[in-house]
């Protein structure tokens, strides 16, 4: 083809730059960091296919689409995706090779994570879609599909129950004598539903 | 959101969640930045949207194609008449310019020549030609084939698709830009032992063609006979073209250097921003030959016309042929790619056929330099082409081109 039609691959590339480590950065906690880069880079093989309707901002819309992406491997090999959410639970609750390590700012760092891992499998998505993926309401919202309103209330439901595990975490952590172990990954709950 | 049960002198429950973030989930110690560049090389080397142009920009290997298999537009209308021979652009020729030596050369002597031979041609024409230079919609229609080898292994046989597109691109403020493509559209066994072959396959509606993909290769369903037209708007507000990775208005096209070391300038910034090209010393060669070829098509001045043509020439690894046939039979310079590119069918070359009397793009072939075992079988060997757009009108019209009742939008 000559005389080239008007190109979108600036856009893109734009977005890809500013996202594609946020998005992997959201992959990495669903699946691990090996499935997170086959999701991160289907994410953007969808958002290339679909490159004349990228909403803006393009975040919360590339991070649904990670997230139909984990389900639909969710479906498709149940092995291979359990494989890779325990390693995502893994690194969500901190799992490290120095456990020995009891610096204040560790312990902190382990309760708010034993913390998070106590909770239902809904609440630590969405806490954690706006702790550590930096999102808003609204965005977080259209993540999960939901109105923003309705994300509001699990919010502050969501919060809530965190702030009682963290009085419990710590409480047991004030409570035992031993050195803080990394919290074990919660096996019962499952994928992003 | 603002937590109102904060005790005082204790942090934000989700302060505390965000500091508690692992390592491993931080985006900016996560990146492997190879992979990130590589992914993005891979991902961006399919053209979006559609399965035939999917197929022919994997074919070509071209960068950014929002859409392919669509107008192979042509030089200018207004590029005709051949006054002089011995024109020159003084200031645009570099002293020591190894090719220039040839510049006199007349094409057509059947010998390998260099673009310069009609160069002056189209100097000549830039001098003649402005009056024509400028109207509302850029038209251009454009004949396309594409060969494929489909069938199972032992009983191969080659279907082509052949559809015509016209695009006509506003200029002026207001105006939209159109492209209808898979006018005529047909799909058929490519010749009479092939239609032989598809009957002894149960003549199947639908055949299976290997096609190359971002990693290896894949199979589409490719629906035998006529098929329906699609219409697609094609500018984004006031950008009406892309040169390289950027998108351009009419102003952007009109403000073009018009010399070729400005020119050439123009795309080698263009080409240091385009992540996805390829990289070397002949794939640079091929993204500023197509990027050239691509500039003479659309509606600039006549005098980068001609000054894109003089990049071309003065590229490296550019090899400039007499005297060949275009795949309407129209004769022609041939001007062949510094690269060959694999595909399921065997090693490829892309080549331009430019008409050095008018300084017309008539054509955009890929022929096939060395045929796969699978292509043989389905009789296609070295020297076929295996896809090609040719361009049989270019010229300013008036009016918007009418969609067929039928397009698919």
């Amino acid at each position: 083809m000559r005389g080239r039609r008007v190109t979108h691959a600036q856009r893109f590339r734009d977005v890809y730059e500013e996202c594609y480590p946020r998005v992997l950065a959201y992959a990495t906690s669903l699946v691990g960091r090996q499935t997170g880069e086959d999701i991160t880079s289907e994410t953007f093989t969808v958002a290339w296919q679909r490159v004349g309707s990228i909403p803006r901002p393009a975040l919360p819309w590339l991070l649904g689409v990670a997230r139909n992406l984990v389900r639909e491997l969710r479906r498709r090999d149940a092995h291979q995706y359990l494989l890779a959410a325990e390693e995502a639970q893994r690194i969500s609750s901190g799992a490290r090779t120095d456990v020995g390590d009891i610096a204040s700012e560790v312990t902190d760092r382990h309760d708010a994570l034993q913390a998070l891992a106590s909770l239902p499998e809904a609440d630590r998505e969405l806490l954690t879609l706006i702790a550590w993926h930096g999102l808003g309401a609204r965005e977080a919202a259209q993540v999960l599909g939901c109105t923003t309103a309705t994300l509001t209330v699990r919010l502050y439901r969501a919060r809530r129950r965190l702030e009682k595990a963290l009085e419990t975490a710590s409480a047991s952590r004030t409570a035992s004598a031993s050195p803080v172990e990394a919290p074990h990954p919660t096996r019962h709950e499952g994928a992003p539903a | 959101m603002k937590n109102t049960r904060n005790r005082p002198g204790r942090p934000d429950v989700m302060k505390v969640l965000a500091d508690a973030r692992p390592d491993a989930l931080d985006p900016s110690l996560l990146v492997d930045p190879t992979r990130q560049r590589e992914d993005l090389a891979r991902i961006v080397d399919e053209a979006p949207d559609g399965r035939v142009t999917r197929f022919l920009a994997a074919r070509r290997r071209s960068g950014f194609r929002p859409l392919g298999a669509v107008a192979l537009a042509a030089v200018a209308a207004s590029a005709v008449a051949v006054t002089t021979l011995d024109w020159r652009e003084p200031a645009d020729r570099p002293a020591a310019q190894p090719r220039s030596s040839a510049a006199t050369e007349l094409p057509g002597a059947g010998e390998d020549v260099h673009v310069d031979g009609h160069l002056e041609l189209l100097s000549a024409a830039e001098q003649a030609a402005n009056s024509a230079d400028q109207g509302t919609y850029w038209q251009t229609t454009t004949r396309s084939e594409n060969v494929d080898v489909a069938g199972e292994q032992g009983r191969l046989f080659a279907v082509r698709s052949t559809s015509t597109s016209e695009w006509s691109v506003g200029v002026r403020p207001g105006t939209g830009s159109l492209m209808v493509s898979g006018l005529d559209s047909l799909t058929e066994p490519r010749t009479a032992a092939d239609k032989a072959r598809w009957r002894a396959a149960g003549s199947p509606g639908t055949v299976r063609v290997e096609v190359a993909k971002k990693a290896g290769t894949g199979v589409i369903g490719y629906p035998m006979g006529t098929g329906r037209p699609m219409v697609m708007k094609t500018n984004l507000n006031d950008k009406i073209y892309a040169v390289g990775p950027r998108n351009v208005s009419y102003k952007d096209l009109r403000a073009l250097p018009s010399t070729s070391g400005e020119l050439r300038s123009y795309l080698e910034r263009a080409y240091a921003t385009d992540n996805g090209a390829e990289s070397g010393t002949s794939g640079r060669s091929a993204w500023m030959l197509r990027q050239a070829a691509d500039l003479v098509t659309m509606p600039v001045k006549p005098a980068v016309r001609a000054a894109a043509y003089r990049v071309m020439a003065d590229l490296p690894g550019v090899r400039v042929t007499g005297r060949v046939s275009d795949p309407l039979g129209r004769e022609g310079v041939g001007v062949d790619f510094p690269v060959a590119y694999p595909t399921p069918l065997g090693t490829t070359r892309e080549r331009l056929v430019v008409d050095p009397s008018t300084g017309a793009m008539l054509s955009d072939q890929v022929v096939l330099v060395k045929a796969s075992a699978r292509a043989k079988e389905a009789g296609l060997d070295a020297g076929t082409t295996v896809n090609y757009e040719a361009t049989t009108r270019m010229n300013w019209g008036e009016r918007q081109i009418a969609v067929p009742k039928n397009a698919r939008s």
